[in-house]
């Protein structure tokens, strides 16, 4: 018998959100996304704003929970401009190890979604843990306002998108990845991938 | 109290009185919450700021560890369930003036002690308390900080509160939680959100028998709620485990749920589960239970079920994933396997697990792993595979079970019961022509037996396939040092680990024809092919 026998699978990589904490209190900025950048317009919570009594990591003071909207929205910021390659860096660390740079920018460029060139707005920021889902609405022309969650992660001194389902990302082709987005209906759609 | 006019705008910030909540806490000038005297109002009045309202302080989890901190500035309401003898640090960001009470409950197994740290200050007339000293109740303690002194001085202590009754579950289940309540108030959030604990069982002849959910006594929803049970087999995707779905009726606040399954689902020995719940808006949240320095960082185990550690602990799970786990894909809990953490968060999801099994079940080595981790073979060669197991009564056979995995396009040509001790196949057992319930990778495929009864013995149970194709999916380890080690019992079927089983060891195989499987993969090291029986006792 060959015995060249698979072992069980075992990521290497962390879950995207299990990375440990590393950095502390300051709330780092990240990379200089350059260009002009659509407005992004941020309002007052009307619900669901973070909680004080939420139960908080250590690291993450007042300071930290207050920088999550300016990091959300400068992401957001980036996408809605077509800057791609400048939304990488504002990924969580965790989800930059597992999708490289070339593969995000060319994902995203074949296949932008609705929000392109929109305003989106954030509406509510809940943190806890380590961890933040920020809510946000794209008013816009559609009969319904749209309405979705992320989920942005704190880790080395910095919040960081971390997208919900990186399956999207990992068919071996760009190709591939977008036939995946478009089938998951995330091209043209309104939630951030 | 009543309330009273305001006088003087120089003098309100001195005081504030609260009409419909006078001794609760109001916001004081720095940020943090000053608690506001009960003093009768008339002898206030020319200092008061009347406020209509209530105003309730921020209420701070403390981090159980053995070191508390408390960061002052955070509120004035702290509370912590302590797992063990514990000192509460001196807390930073002190007010002069601020007062902070701490609700202190005791853990399971408790009764346990609290040390104070050097910036708190006890009197004569208030000497240091004893706490109570069963598990589950909750004693209240006050302190005033004094700069001048830079003390915090008790000022009150009334012991003895009891929680919240934890919901017991019958002998011979296990669950995370049985002794410890959740939170009093949920984490404040408005949209969709789905939540999971990740956990396994160590033994064989385990059932799930439902789901518990802690919903806290106010701001989290108590309409019903669909609850599902997910099979990772990397940590980040995963399979529904059929028959684990069920919704729940509608929940009562301030009290652990019990969603209980129409029957009890059995566990799969080695199988990654995710326990998931979906729902919309608060949900209860105690930070960083499962990670480094956490009260659960080394896991939970209770009996044969087992919660991983979060990935920063020292019992993360196979995939070295998150614990517990959450998603804002929606609210179907069957549509998005939560793989999310934040620094090991305890969501406050726990199961119910049953090692009595349900009467007239049938039983087999792996149920409830619809996908198991790893991936397709690519030896194509043919060969006989087997799985030595021991029957301790007479069973009837129901089925002969073989993984394909994704990617597989044939399944054995033949299966088979074989007698260890004669070497020879158990009559009636021989199937050369077997009609599979699935296709070629499409993961378990079953083969259907009526009217054969085994009894009590040794026994293997094997597939072969010629070759030409891959076709099967094999696990190094498995049975030396894997899963399987100890061996995996359930009702009477046993399966011994390579040091239990007959000679050469567990699992064997013959190369290339249909013949009694002896030849035992060394370099394989207790190799799994992932072959299995499912009987019934007589």
């Amino acid at each position: 018998m060959r015995l060249t026998k698979a072992l069980p699978a075992r990521l290497a990589a962390a879950a995207l959100a299990a990375a440990a904490l590393t950095g502390c209190s300051a709330a780092a900025a990240g990379p200089d996304s350059g260009g002009q950048l659509p407005a992004v317009r941020e309002t007052t919570a009307a619900t669901g704003s973070a909680a004080s009594s939420a139960p908080l990591a250590p690291s993450v003071t007042p300071r930290v929970v207050a920088a999550v909207r300016p990091a959300a929205a400068r992401f957001y910021a980036t996408l809605s401009a077509g800057n791609y390659a400048t939304s990488w860096h504002l990924l969580a660390p965790a989800v930059r190890k597992q999708i490289p740079l070339r593969v995000w920018v060319r994902v995203h460029e074949a296949c932008p979604t609705a929000t392109a060139a929109r305003t989106r707005v954030i509406k509510a920021v809940t943190v806890f843990g380590n961890a933040a889902i920020v809510t946000t609405v794209i008013p816009g022309s559609t009969a319904k306002t749209q309405v979705s969650e992320d989920v942005f992660n704190y880790v080395s001194g910095q919040w960081g998108y971390s997208p919900e389902d990186l399956r999207i990302y990992e068919h071996g082709s760009v190709a591939a990845d977008v036939a995946a987005a478009k089938a998951a209906a995330l091209c043209a759609g309104w939630k951030s991938f | 109290m009543t309330g009273t006019t305001p006088v003087s705008g120089r003098e309100q910030s001195r005081r504030t009185v609260f009409v419909k909540a006078a001794g609760v806490a109001a916001v004081g000038a720095a940020g943090a919450s000053v608690l506001a005297d009960a003093a009768p109002a008339r002898a206030a009045a020319l200092a008061t700021t009347v406020q209509q309202g209530a105003l309730a302080p921020a209420v701070v989890s403390l981090s159980d560890a053995a070191t508390i901190a408390v960061d002052a500035s955070l509120g004035n309401d702290f509370r912590v369930t302590i797992a063990g003898n514990r000192t509460v640090a001196t807390p930073s960001n002190p007010t002069d003036g601020q007062k902070i009470t701490f609700q202190v409950t005791q853990g399971s197994g408790g009764s346990y002690t609290l040390s104070w740290g050097g910036g708190f200050e006890f009197s004569a007339g208030l000497p240091q308390p004893t706490l109570s000293t069963s598990a589950g109740m909750t004693d209240l303690l006050g302190f005033i900080y004094n700069t001048a002194k830079g003390k915090w001085l008790l000022a009150a202590f009334v012991g003895g509160f009891s929680s919240p009754p934890v919901q017991t579950q019958p002998p011979g289940t296990y669950r995370l939680f049985a002794t410890t309540n959740g939170p009093a108030s949920p984490v404040s959030y408005s949209g969709p959100f789905i939540t999971g604990v990740v956990f396994g069982v160590t033994e064989g002849g385990c059932w799930l028998d439902g789901y518990w959910w802690w919903v806290c006594a106010t701001g989290q929803s108590t309409s019903p709620q669909k609850f599902a049970l997910w099979q990772t087999y990397d940590g980040q995707n995963g399979t529904v485990v059929p028959g684990s779905v069920v919704t729940s009726a509608s929940l009562t606040a301030g009290q652990w749920n019990f969603v209980p399954l129409s029957t009890p689902l059995p566990l799969g020995i080695g199988a990654t589960y995710v326990a998931s719940t979906g729902f919309t808006g608060s949900f209860p949240d105690t930070n960083g239970q499962y990670g480094s320095g956490g009260q659960f960082s080394a896991g939970i185990v209770k009996g044969p079920l087992t919660a991983y550690s979060d990935a920063t602990g020292t019992l993360p799970s196979p995939f070295n994933s998150a614990q517990g786990v959450f998603s804002v894909a929606g609210t179907d809990p069957t549509a998005t396997m939560p793989v999310y953490g934040s620094n090991a968060c305890n969501f406050w999801m726990d199961v119910q697990v049953d090692t009595k099994p349900p009467a007239g079940t049938s039983y087999r080595l792996w149920p409830g792993f619809p996908a198991i981790p790893g991936h397709l073979d690519s030896d194509t060669a043919g060969y006989t595979l087997a799985t030595e197991f021991q029957l301790s009564q007479s069973c009837a056979l129901d089925n002969i079970w073989f993984y394909s995995a994704s990617g597989a396009t044939v399944l054995p040509t033949r299966c088979a019961i074989w007698n260890v001790g004669t070497q020879s196949v158990v009559a009636g057992t021989d199937n050369t022509s077997p009609t599979w319930s699935g296709s070629a990778g499409g993961g378990w495929v079953a083969c259907a037996y009526s009217g054969v009864t085994l009894p009590a013995g040794d026994y293997k149970v094997a597939v072969f396939y010629g070759g030409g194709s891959q076709w099967y999916q094999a696990t190094v380890g498995y049975w030396s040092t894997g899963a399987g080690a100890s061996g995996i019992t359930a009702g009477p079927v046993t399966a011994p680990g390579t040091s239990a089983a007959t000679s050469p060891g567990q699992s064997t195989y013959n190369a290339g024809s249909w013949t009694y499987p002896v030849s035992y993969a060394a370099s394989g090291n207790g190799e799994n092919f992932w072959v299995d029986v499912e009987v019934t006792p007589s």
